[in-house]
């Protein structure tokens, strides 16, 4: 049977990157699989002689591998999240970036929680977590709303995407990818009923994940918080997180954005309205951030209690000092005048802004674990600094690339943008924003008792 | 049940590292050469820490022999997510390291950082030579494991073993750990917190009686004997 | 011990650690079972001895499971330190098991100093040794045959004395420090004692330690700490208060009652001072000054001419305001110190060895111990108590030997032509000069043991060419040490844990004992206790030799001199402590009752619990320790006025001036400023004088750290990374910096800066410590080794590349403090 030429498909464009391979995609695969590669082969340098490759020690026990599970983790909260309350919110502007953020979500946690693993000095006995788990431990809670965020988020990504897997089963050619499609296309027919179904699992799997990211966050700074560290030990640890998660989240969102508008040429698809308004969102998110700072270092300074302020001073003013400055000028000091005026918050200002805020995150993150570990309380019995070793880099390069590379292949096999999304938006939008106008604006609604 | 605990008596105490260098022996504490010392990896289940105050000739240097406290209300033992540091019903605070997967949380979690990470096998790094005088009673840490300060459990172990034999009860000097034993000026005490009559607990009851980081409502069994000033 | 193999498991806490364990040991773990049952079936033994880490003699108690040595513990038993034990002595095991050991007599081949050795039987090497001494023998030349010794403790010494004496050289020297080996100091000129001082701290109620630094080193650390313990348990009304005078801010000056920091080299001024506010205010001991002392106030000699006292001497020359400005320390804390060391009785007053090697060590010995007389602390509970003699069996007259006797008549190689040096004979340091010089006569032979003087003492380069100018070395050490490494023969000794070991306890605490240790382990290599290859030595040297030292083994003599702790009537073997029973009190009224029958059963518990002890020798009247001519506490000291006139007489010999004249020259050349009475008083010298003041403005302080004993213990991996507690060093040197000076040179703590003084400069870790004073640098001795194995071996610097080549006026002692020097960043 010939399969319908994909190029006369509506919305062929987001069909040309699952069909059509050029040299460009060998090319980034050899970059970024060579630097997996690097990745790879550091981790198996750490595996065979010992966490001492690394440049943790006395008392830095936890670093880059923990700093990036906490950042890896906050990205993820741009996907799934964004596009769960962008969904039940109904913003219609949504539709071309859900599968976008959706996609991150997946591939960040995924890498985030492989962090985790690659900290432990004894990655063979992980199966001890199942045999001798002890619920009380923070960490457990971590490993349990990862999980449940990931497979969570999976199903998120999936489901909506079964309608388009099944326009790429009816135009796969053959042979393992149509095997792939059939199979994920679950037998999508495009009934009335199965839309019915799909509609009502993307809404009940939408209202799911909001908590589940909520709590994924939250724990994760319970890892911090729940212990007795000098500014650790802080109630808004939650929420502080949670904040910072959807803040660094939106920031990686609109980079992955823009690069996708610009290789696959989506520029009608992502608009620079989309960028707009993520750019409003995001700078409500870094007066959020602010405030939450700002409540965490005032009240530690206002108390001024010796162990807290030896950490907060080497924040403030001492070693660690560049790095804090250098967060606030990331997370706000560059961000906020390019996404506060209407001028700016262009899709050049935006991917600015954004990728300032994720090296921004990433100090933050860095800032909030290490400084403690290196003041503990008795202090003059044990202060250390950390520079991160050839081989912490070579994974954190590794865990980047990895996602770029699962990406780039994610892209291949998919489209990056839900046809049927767009598609029901543009058969659908007008009616039903209409409809939505209707039903709250003042007056409006009466409009049609008003005699003519 | 016993809740062993220790009594350093500052005042007594002179900094001498007897007890540092006992704990190492007892207890397979590896060294580590001097690239990762340099590094701050080094291992010391018992160390003494100092803090100088003021400027010449109005000084003070304060030693502080650091165990670990063996808190009856442990902030290591509850984060670990898979049992292998836990207290026991008599108050030591102890370790399984086979079970152990160096997630280092406890490490994190303790306030008064007395764990010890092993970042490389330290011990398949010292010479066979060496390793000859390795104590048969204490298992060696692999790499990837973390460790600390047991109130030398094994010896607690021995003690009641031999108690049995000869068919008695355990008596006070039965389980004395190896830094106390080895202490010259006699500044550390051993024994049950649990008998409000052992010397223990009497001298946990001095004025001068204090424990780290107390507020933390850690609740240490390493109680400290403040030091005395004598000349104006 | 036999454990039950329930009781060894559980103890390993499960079979598996006890696999990691065998693991560890070097051994497969074979099936299950076979595991079980060697774990099941160990033996496990422990063995007393003597540690021999530092000359501190501490007991020791070793664990030994299945022939491995597993811990060494404090014997609680040992009179010495009762159980407690310091980092050095615990970490034995690391001497014991070092890799880098030597295992096998070594042959030179090749050049001095090029490391290439051919392994020899020791046969072959004795005989070679034998033979060579056999021939210098015939020759006469007997005496041009040296034993350098070091830091070492028990009958070894008496051995290799007696060695010497019967094969017929007199130079059996030992480099040593403490007043013990340093002929007569304080203890002989002013109480005219033989045996060396002792003193009860743990009984004292002030300590007044001028340099001695009694919680890190000095004699047996742990001994001293245990004293200090009890201190603080009697605190409050009755506790003992440590006053610490020292340049430095150590670890006694940290933990004492009080810390005065002095200018260096002024101790015997700040005595002075004192004495002179005790003396003004009354508060001396009158009675006792009266009844026992001679030479405190002004008198008359027969001829009726007129001597000055002590009291004028200290009234005229050492008021306070005089004292504060030589010494630093204020007018208020003097007064403050001098009230506090009158008024709490007993008091001791200590100087031995510290502040001695910086300065005058002869008459600021003599200044401090004045103060013990001027509170009447001499021959009581607290003070002054008596060395007492171990009645060991006395070694049997020698042989008759012309050619020995020939030989031990002939000076001492160290001894000045002129007998003008007064003590020259004990400085073995003079060594070097004497051997280049051929003065008196050149050395053909030198037996090196416990010494390696080219790492531990200044002027190496002069020692180096005094060893190049020696046509025989041979070193004992079990160690490839910087000496032995110039050797051209090595018969290396087993460690002290695989050899018999014993000490006759003469110790700065007064504790009159006898301890003993069979080898904790059997030799690791093929090597020889040294004690054994001297009889063996002298054994192949035949006839009257051979006679002299009859013994086929150590062993066999250690018996014998036992013999006579069992035949003494007095004394025991150590047992666990009783409370205060009518034994005790029947005991120290002289009572001796037997416990064993025969000596078989005597030699037999000694062995097993390490030591004799005779607790009732040591407190005694003031009379049994005093024997000067006078019978009294000799202030102006008749017996160093009779030495140092028998030295000028000797010199007269040579230079015909007489009396008054003759004193004067000596004084000169000995370096002595004071003249007339004030050379047989106790006074100040201010030290020689280098200058330089501006070019090199700090004075380096050299010390010794509780962690390493002199030379020894670089090679304990254990030690290398705990060195210091108020500094927190580790595998490395430092010199520590005031604050304030290392600001105003841009130096930051942990910085390389160069130290350098006249002699040569070297590149040091800085350590900005806050209790540094200004113009004072503080460096410790111990690292810079250029041999010693793999952990010793590049790290760290020596001192002593820059100590100045400064001697101490009287005796010629080297200055191991107070060279000028300058710093800066490197
Ligand atoms: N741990 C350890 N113990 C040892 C040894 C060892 O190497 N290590 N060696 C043993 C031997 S061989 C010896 S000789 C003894 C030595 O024992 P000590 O005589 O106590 O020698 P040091 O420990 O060097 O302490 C000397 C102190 O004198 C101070 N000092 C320097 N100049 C002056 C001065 O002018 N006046 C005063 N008042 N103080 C001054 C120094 O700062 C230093 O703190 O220790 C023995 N015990
Ligand atoms: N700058 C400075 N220099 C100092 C000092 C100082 O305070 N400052 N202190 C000085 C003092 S007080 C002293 S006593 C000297 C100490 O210096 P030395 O008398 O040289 O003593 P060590 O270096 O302790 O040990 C000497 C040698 O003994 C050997 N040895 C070790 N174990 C054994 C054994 O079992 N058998 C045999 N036969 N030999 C063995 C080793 O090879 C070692 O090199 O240093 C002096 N040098
Ligand atoms: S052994 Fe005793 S005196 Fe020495 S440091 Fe330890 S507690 Fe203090
Ligand atoms: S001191 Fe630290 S490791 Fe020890 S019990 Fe307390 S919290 Fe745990
Ligand atoms: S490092 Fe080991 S003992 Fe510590 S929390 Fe993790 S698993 Fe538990
Ligand atoms: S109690 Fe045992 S394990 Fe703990 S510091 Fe002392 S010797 Fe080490
Ligand atoms: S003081 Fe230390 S090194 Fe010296 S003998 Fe005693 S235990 Fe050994
Ligand atoms: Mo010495």
């Amino acid at each position: 049977m010939a399969e319908h030429d994909w190029r006369k498909e509506e919305d062929a464009i987001l069909l040309e990157p699952v069909f059509s391979t050029g040299w460009r995609f060998y090319l980034t695969l050899a970059g970024l699989g060579a630097l997996v590669l690097w990745g790879v082969v550091s981790y198996v340098v750490q595996y065979e002689r010992g966490l001492g490759v690394t440049g943790m020690a006395f008392p830095v026990s936890w670093s880059f591998y923990i700093v990036n599970f906490v950042f890896f983790i906050g990205i993820s909260h741009a996907g799934t999240l964004i596009s769960a309350i962008l969904r039940l919110s109904q913003a219609e502007w949504r539709r071309p970036i859900t599968r976008i953020a959706e996609v991150i979500t997946v591939l960040v946690l995924g890498i985030g929680g492989m962090n985790i693993l690659i900290d432990l000095g004894r990655p063979d006995r992980i199966q001890n977590l199942f045999l001798y788990g002890r619920y009380q431990s923070p960490l457990l809670w971590d490993a349990t709303s990862v999980t449940a965020y990931l497979t969570a988020s999976s199903v998120y990504l999936y489901i909506p995407m079964i309608p388009d897997i099944a326009v790429l089963r009816d135009h796969s050619p053959g042979g393992w990818r149509r095997f792939l499609y059939e199979v994920l296309a679950l037998g999508w027919e495009g009934t009335q009923l199965q839309h019915r179904i799909l509609n009502r699992a993307i809404a009940i799997m939408a209202v799911l994940v909001v908590p589940i990211a909520v709590s994924v966050h939250t724990v994760v700074s319970f890892v911090f918080s729940m212990t007795l560290q000098p500014m650790w030990h802080s109630t808004i640890f939650g929420p502080y997180f949670v904040v910072g998660a959807i803040f660094s989240g939106i920031a990686a969102l609109i980079v992955v954005m823009a690069v996708l508008r610009k290789v696959f040429h989506l520029e009608d698809y992502l608009q620079p309205i989309h960028f707009n308004f993520l750019g409003l969102l995001m700078l409500v998110m870094v007066l959020l951030w602010c405030y939450f700072t700002f409540a965490e270092y005032l009240t530690t300074y206002y108390g001024n209690e010796p162990n807290e302020m030896r950490v907060f001073m080497t924040k403030f003013s001492g070693k660690y000092a560049p790095f804090f400055w250098a967060m606030v000028v990331f997370n706000f000091g560059i961000p906020f005048p390019l996404l506060a005026f209407n001028r700016t918050r262009t899709i050049a200002g935006t991917v600015i802004a954004s990728l300032s805020i994720i090296v921004g995150m990433w100090l933050e993150r860095f800032i909030i674990i290490i400084p403690t570990l290196a003041n503990p309380r008795l202090t003059q019995y044990a202060q250390g600094s950390y520079v991160p070793s050839i081989v912490e880099i070579g994974i954190m390069a590794g865990c980047v690339a990895l996602f770029m590379l699962l990406y780039v292949l994610f892209s291949k096999l998919f489209p990056i943008v839900s046809i049927t999304e767009v598609r029901e938006g543009r058969e659908k939008t007008v009616e039903i924003v209409k409809e939505r106008l209707q039903r709250y604006r003042p007056g409006l609604g009466k409009l049609p008792q008003v005699p003519a | 049940m016993p809740r062993w605990g220790m009594v350093i008596d500052l005042d007594k105490c002179t900094a001498c590292q007897a007890c540092v260098v006992a704990c190492q022996v007892e207890n397979n504490v590896p060294f580590v050469e001097e690239t990762e010392y340099r590094r701050s990896r080094s291992l010391s289940w018992m160390k003494i820490v100092s803090e100088t105050e003021g400027r010449y000739p109005d000084v003070k240097t304060r030693y502080i022999p650091r165990p670990c406290m063996h808190c009856d209300n442990p902030p290591c033992t509850r984060v670990c997510p898979v049992h292998a540091t836990y207290l026991n019903p008599e108050g030591l605070v102890a370790q399984i390291y086979p079970r152990c997967i160096g997630c280092r949380f406890c490490i994190a979690a303790c306030p008064y950082t007395v764990k010890y990470f092993n970042w490389y096998d330290y011990h398949d790094r010292i010479p066979a030579e060496l390793r000859r005088g390795d104590n048969p009673d204490v298992s060696t840490r692999p790499k990837g494991v973390v460790e600390k300060c047991t109130f030398c459990h094994h010896r607690l172990m021995k003690a009641k073993d031999r108690a049995a034999l000869e068919n008695r009860p355990l008596r006070a000097d039965d389980y004395v750990p190896a830094c106390v034993e080895s202490c010259p000026s006699r500044a550390m005490y051993f024994g049950d917190l649990a008998d409000g009559e052992s010397q223990v607990s009497r001298l946990a009851r001095s004025p001068r009686a204090f424990r780290l980081l107390e507020a933390l409502g850690t609740k240490p069994k390493v109680v400290y004997l403040a030091e005395r000033q004598l000349y104006g | 011990m036999r454990l039950s193999r329930r009781s060894f498991l559980a103890s390993l806490g499960g079979a598996a650690a006890g696999a990691a364990t065998l693991r560890a040991l070097g051994q497969e773990p074979q099936s299950a079972q076979q595991l079980l049952e060697e774990w099941t079936n160990f033996e496990e033994e422990f063995r007393v001895s003597i540690c021999q880490q530092c000359a501190g003699g501490c007991g020791i108690l070793a664990r030994v499971v299945d022939g491995n040595l597993v811990k060494i513990a404090g014997n609680p038993l040992y009179p010495v330190n009762q159980g407690g034990l310091c980092m050095k002595g615990l970490a034995g095991t690391q001497v014991l098991y070092d890799p880098d050991r030597i295992r096998s007599p070594l042959q030179r081949e090749g050049a001095r100093g090029s490391g290439r050795w051919k392994p020899v039987s020791w046969e072959e090497a004795l005989r070679r040794v034998a033979g060579r001494l056999a021939e210098l023998r015939q020759k006469g030349q007997s005496h041009t045959v040296a034993v350098l010794g070091g830091q070492y403790r028990g009958l070894v010494d008496g051995l290799l004395r007696r060695f010497a004496d019967a094969y017929g050289t007199p130079n059996y020297l030992r480099l040593r420090c403490l007043e013990t080996d340093l002929g007569p100091t304080s203890g002989y000129y002013l109480q005219g004692l033989e045996a060396p001082l002792a003193y009860d701290l743990e009984r004292s109620r002030y300590i007044l330690s001028f340099g001695c630094n009694l919680l890190e080193s000095w004699a047996s650390t742990v001994n001293q700490q245990k004293a200090f313990g009890r201190f603080r348990e009697r605190a409050g009304g009755e506790g003992t208060q440590l006053v610490m005078v020292d340049p430095r801010y150590s670890v006694t000056a940290a933990k004492a009652d009080l810390w005065l920091p002095v200018t260096p080299g002024t101790d015997a001024a700040l005595a002075l001072g004192l004495a002179y506010i005790i003396i003004q205010e009354g508060r001396y001991d009158a009675e006792f000054v009266r009844d026992r002392c001679f030479g405190f106030d002004d008198w008359q000699d027969a001829s009726g001419t007129h001597h000055l006292g002590f009291k004028t001497l200290v009234l005229e020359e050492y008021a306070p305001e005089k004292v504060a400005a030589i010494t630093g320390v204020s007018v208020e804390r003097l007064f403050q110190v001098a009230r506090g060391f009158a008024a709490s009785q007993p008091a001791l007053a200590l100087c031995e060895r510290g502040p001695a090697f910086n300065g005058s060590d002869l008459y600021t010995r003599l200044a401090v111990h004045s103060l013990n007389a001027l509170v009447g602390s001499i021959g009581r509970e607290g003070g002054i108590v008596r060395q007492g003699t171990v009645p060991l069996k006395p070694w049997a007259a020698l042989p008759e030997d012309p050619l020995a006797r020939a030989g031990r008549k002939r000076p001492r190689i160290v001894r000045a032509a002129d007998r003008s040096d007064l003590h020259g004979e004990h400085v073995a340091a003079r060594l070097p000069r004497h051997v280049l010089a051929k003065d008196p006569y050149e050395l053909n032979a030198l037996f090196l043991y416990y010494a390696n003087p080219l790492f531990s003492w200044p002027e190496r380069e002069q020692w180096a060419r005094a060893l190049a100018a020696v046509p025989l070395i041979v070193s004992f050490s079990p160690f490839m040490d910087e000496t032995t490494r110039q050797a051209d023969l090595i018969l290396p000794d087993c460690t002290y844990l695989e050899r018999w070991r014993d000490d006759e306890i003469t110790h700065l605490a007064g504790i009159t004992a006898f301890g003993i240790g069979e080898p904790v382990v059997p030799p690791l290599y093929d090597t020889r206790a040294t004690e054994d290859v001297i009889l063996q030595i002298a054994g192949k040297l035949g006839g009257p030799v051979a006679a002299a030292l009859p013994w086929q083994r150590f062993s066999g003599l250690l018996r014998e001199k036992a013999e006579g702790l069992f035949a003494a009537q007095r004394g025991h073997i150590v047992m666990p402590q009783q409370p205060e029973g009518f034994e005790a009190v029947l005991a120290r009224q002289g009572y001796w009752q037997q416990t064993s029958e025969t000596f078989e059963d005597f030699w037999g518990a000694l062995l097993k619990k390490g030591a004799w002890w005779d607790p009732n020798d040591t407190y005694v009247g003031p009379r049994q320790l005093i024997k000067t001519p006078s019978f009294r506490f000799e202030f102006y000291s008749q017996l160093l006025r009779k030495d140092l006139e028998q030295a000028a007489a000797g010199m007269a010999r040579a230079d015909p001036s007489q009396g008054a004249a003759a004193l004067e020259r000596l004084a000169g050349s000995l370096g002595i400023q004071a003249r007339g009475d004030r050379m047989f008083l106790p006074h100040f010298e201010p030290g020689p004088a280098e200058g330089g003041e501006q070019e090199f403005p700090y004075l380096l302080n050299t010390y010794k750290l509780m962690s390493l004993a002199g030379g020894k213990g670089g090679n304990v991996p254990w030690l290398q990374q705990e060195p210091a507690v108020h500094l927190d060093g580790g595998w490395d040197s430092w010199v520590e910096i005031n604050p304030e000076e290392a600001a105003r040179l841009g130096i930051e703590d942990g910085d390389r800066v160069w130290l350098e003084s006249r002699q040569g400069k070297i590149q040091v870790r800085a350590k900005v410590f806050a209790a540094t004073a200004p113009g004072v640098l503080n460096m410790p001795f111990g690292w810079g080794h250029r041999a010693y194995g793999r952990w010793a071996q590049n790290r760290g610097q020596n001192p002593n590349d820059v100590l100045a080549a400064r001697v101490d006026p009287v005796r010629g002692l080297p200055a191991l403090s107070g060279t000028r020097v300058r710093l800066s960043k490197a």
